[in-house]
């Protein structure tokens, strides 16, 4: 006989295996890239994939050996003190070339030949151009067109670059241990006006009066929210590659690269708690060298200035929220979890837990405020958060920048998820 | 009898004695001003794409009587005011030659005079609203205004219906070194070579068209609501590159932002120190940079050390990354080598000898007290 639990069995037995089909486990606490130091880049036109259904032309630059273009660019990973090159060739019917604010004089091979305001170029269907530049500081910085600015770069021209520090290793993101990290995550913020594209794709681009530019969607790093939170090199995603999704343990030093792609400037509000801002364009805050991060401050909103840089890091514990996180009883003697906030061991929620039937939630809630506890949901909520973990919206504060055509979720957004120790990290997909 | 008699004698002396005194004192205090005698008038400014703006500007009345029009043509921005370090007062003579009233003030320095806002409007529950931030000069009259003057570097714009006005063009630099001998700052001990000035500013020639036909204000163009600027300049035209000092000296850039959207000055190649914001030094530099944020009305300071490697002739891109980069511009008809790409300029290196390079395009006085004489067809200006 079929009984209503039996019903809601099925029910739930079907949401999980619909999120296994999804699921990743983000085994690797390192911003996903390229390393060189030499890079063979295409400038490419492709479309990308918004989640309101839209298809936009871009142009940006692509592995040359890749069939297709990316959106953005490939994040470059290079040591500190690398000499590092960036053969840039050119299928696009346009002029373009890259640049590298922050990393000093950049020679190019040729040069002279197409001088362009600002560097050499890379004339339509020509190429390549080598541009050669020393890492010598290490950072968070972004690379991208130096020609038609304005053009190129609202149709994407842009990437990451990111220097590994040689002395203290990997984990750090500049040489001094106040910088050191357990997982780094980047925030490339871009913004496009899809009028622009179209008249480009219309064979337009010389008419575009960009006094008029208007954007309608907002990424990071590539994609606008929900696909933000899909895997990496998603099959759903071909042009675009990467995601953004945090997640983290409770204790986690999380580094947060943050770098303006676009041309606008936006507030990023991690909810959660301040992160403490260490370096700016590359640079530590430092009152001496030597002293590592010492001019440091707290910041619960990143100001994402163009072609500027922020890392900074975020941790959270539960410490300040006056309960016990993960549901203690009171009284109870037990052992603290890793990283748990000593002093709230065991107070309860101060208030009462309403009834699930009088909840609407979404899907990230897992039935119980307790980190790594499930709770009765009612039948289509939740599915999305398999470790029960707690959940943080991270998000462009320019609230208009959270939408993609209006259409709200999406833009500038994702979620950060906290997974209680000792559990393998798992994500599941929207 | 005597003893009163002496007493008054103690006392004149004692009086005496305590006005000498107090007038050395105050001798110490004593204001050295740096005064200027300025106009404020209407005139047509091509821009970058050839179109012909009409703009309100300042400049010095040559004869410094303020009685005369020698055909002195405004520029915009207006003359850069430099304040020799010895003098703590800055004041300015100011005849309106336009028709509606204007003022002046400098967000960052101490207005003494002229800075009392008008009040107007009084409604029903006897509020007042403030329609001049500053003390206004009416039409064909002139105008005083002082300030205490601080080594820094500021802006001086119109305080009287600044959404139009300012927009206009009536704005301008301040700036004074802590010491002639190049030291910007006290705090900043690095001197400099040379030193280069960087204007932002926007012009939207809608509006400028609305003010001179008469229209602003009407229904076919009510307000400044729907500004949006199609000139991007700097200096206040196509700059061309500013040259700095030799290689490895120090070069002090003072940025300044006018226009009502933020800047985002970035350059390609050697990296600077950010020193200074708002005419006040930091306590610790932005150091090792390549770019800085400039918002409306910001000024910062910069000091910049040339490469050891750099030959004479080497241009540094120095370009807005907020990409205001068009001038209005038919992009179909822009030839892509032509710098007439917006806010876009060159840093260039000099050559071996110092060279003198407050390179000021529009011809405005560096040093203070200098007036270009016109004197062609001097007009005698009616005043009220």
């Amino acid at each position: 006989m079929i009984t209503k639990s039996k019903i809601l069995d099925f029910q739930k037995s079907v949401v999980i295996a619909i999120g296994f089909m999804f699921f990743t486990i983000n085994s690797h606490a390192a911003i996903e890239g390229i390393t060189g130091p030499v890079f063979d880049l295409s400038a490419r036109a492709d479309h990308l994939s918004t989640p309101d259904g839209g298809s936009v032309l871009f142009w940006s630059y692509a592995e040359t050996t890749k069939s297709t273009g990316q959106y953005p660019g490939p994040t470059l990973i290079v040591n500190e003190g690398d000499v590092v090159t960036v053969n840039l060739s050119n299928d696009l019917n346009v002029p373009v070339s890259v640049i590298f604010p922050g990393q000093g004089l950049v020679t190019t091979a040729p040069a002279g030949i197409n001088p362009g305001l600002l560097t050499e170029e890379v004339p339509p269907g020509g190429g390549p151009v080598a541009y050669t530049f020393t890492a010598a500081n290490p950072g968070t910085y972004t690379y991208h067109s130096g020609t038609r600015m304005e053009l190129e770069l609202e149709m994407g021209l842009v990437g990451a670059l990111i220097v590994r520090p040689t002395i203290m290793g990997v984990d750090h993101a500049y040489n001094h241990a106040d910088t050191q990290f357990d997982r780094e995550i980047l925030f490339l913020l871009t913004e496009m006006d899809p009028g622009i594209h179209l008249q480009v794709e219309s064979g337009d681009m010389d008419l575009v009066d960009f006094t008029q530019r208007f954007p309608n969607y907002w990424f990071i790093n590539g994609r606008a929210a929900p696909d933000t939170m899909r895997p990496v090199n998603d099959a759903l995603l071909p042009k675009q590659p990467y995601n953004c999704m945090p997640i983290m343990h409770p204790g986690d030093r999380m580094l947060l690269r943050i770098a303006g792609g676009g041309s606008d400037l936006h507030p990023f509000h991690h909810h959660g708690n301040h992160s403490r801002v260490i370096a700016r364009n590359g640079r530590m805050l430092s009152s001496s060298p030597g002293a590592g991060a010492d001019m440091a401050n707290n910041e619960f909103t990143i100001q994402s200035v163009p072609g500027q840089t922020v890392d900074s890091i975020f941790e959270w514990t539960g410490e300040g929220l006056g309960w016990d996180i993960y549901g203690h009883p009171t009284n109870d003697p037990g052992t603290l979890l890793p990283f748990e906030y000593a002093a709230d061991h065991g107070k309860p929620i101060p208030t009462l837990e309403p009834d699930a039937k009088d909840l609407v939630i979404g899907p990230f809630y897992s039935g119980s405020p307790y980190l790594g506890s499930s709770g009765p949901l009612k039948p289509g909520d939740g599915g999305f958060n398999l470790n029960n973990g707690i959940v943080f919206m991270w998000h462009s504060h320019n609230e208009r920048e959270m939408v993609n055509r209006g259409i709200f979720p999406g833009g500038m957004m994702t979620m950060l998820i906290i997974e209680k120790h000792p559990d393998p990290l798992v994500v599941i997909n929207p | 009898m005597n003893g009163k008699k002496n007493f008054k004698t103690a006392m004149t002396m004692f009086a005496l004695v305590t006005v000498v005194f107090s007038m050395r004192i105050s001798t110490s205090f004593a204001a050295v001003t740096h005064t200027l005698y300025w106009a404020a008038r209407e005139f047509q400014q091509t821009m970058p794409d050839g179109e012909i703006v009409t703009m309100w500007g300042v400049v010095q009345d040559s004869n410094r009587n303020l009685k005369d029009y020698c055909g002195e043509i405004p520029t915009v921005p207006g003359p850069l005011i430099n304040i020799p370090s010895y003098k703590n007062r800055l004041r300015i003579f100011l005849r309106n030659d336009l028709d509606v009233p204007v003022s002046l003030m400098i967000p960052g320095l101490k207005q003494t005079s002229g800075k009392n806002p008008r009040r107007d409007d009084l409604d029903s529950t006897g509020r007042m609203r403030v329609t001049s931030f500053r003390e206004e000069t009416q039409p064909h009259t002139v105008g005083k205004y002082e300030w205490n003057a601080r080594p820094g570097s500021f802006i001086y714009h119109s305080a009287s219906n600044p959404a139009v006005q300012v927009q206009m063009g009536l704005y301008g630099g301040v700036k004074q070194d802590y010491r002639d001998t190049r030291q910007a700052y006290k705090e900043v001990t690095t001197r400099h070579i040379s030193e280069q000035i960087l204007f932002f500013s926007e012009v939207d020639p809608d509006l400028h068209a609305a003010v001179a036909d008469g229209s602003y204000g009407t229904s076919a163009y009510p307000s400044t609501l729907h500004y949006n600027p199609k000139y991007f300049l700097i200096n206040g035209g196509n700059a061309s590159p500013l040259i700095v000092g030799p290689r490895r000296s120090t070069v002090l850039v003072r940025l300044f932002n006018t226009g009502l959207q933020s800047r985002v000055p970035t350059l390609l190649g050697p990296n600077w120190d950010v020193i200074a914001e708002d005419g006040y030094a930091y306590n610790y530099p932005k150091k090792d940079q390549y770019s800085t944020l400039l918002t409306a009305m910001k000024t910062k300071d910069i000091l910049l050390t040339i490469p050891a490697s750099a030959k004479r002739g080497d241009r540094y891109p120095l370009f807005d990354r907020k990409l205001g980069l068009i001038n209005n511009v038919n992009v179909d008809l822009m030839n892509i080598n032509d710098p007439e790409s917006g806010m876009l300029t060159y840093l260039e290196v000099g050559g071996r000898r110092p060279e003198n390079s407050s390179f000021w395009p529009w011809g405005a006085p560096k040093t203070p007290g200098s007036y270009k004489t016109h004197q062609r067809r001097c007009e005698k200006v009616k005043l009220k």
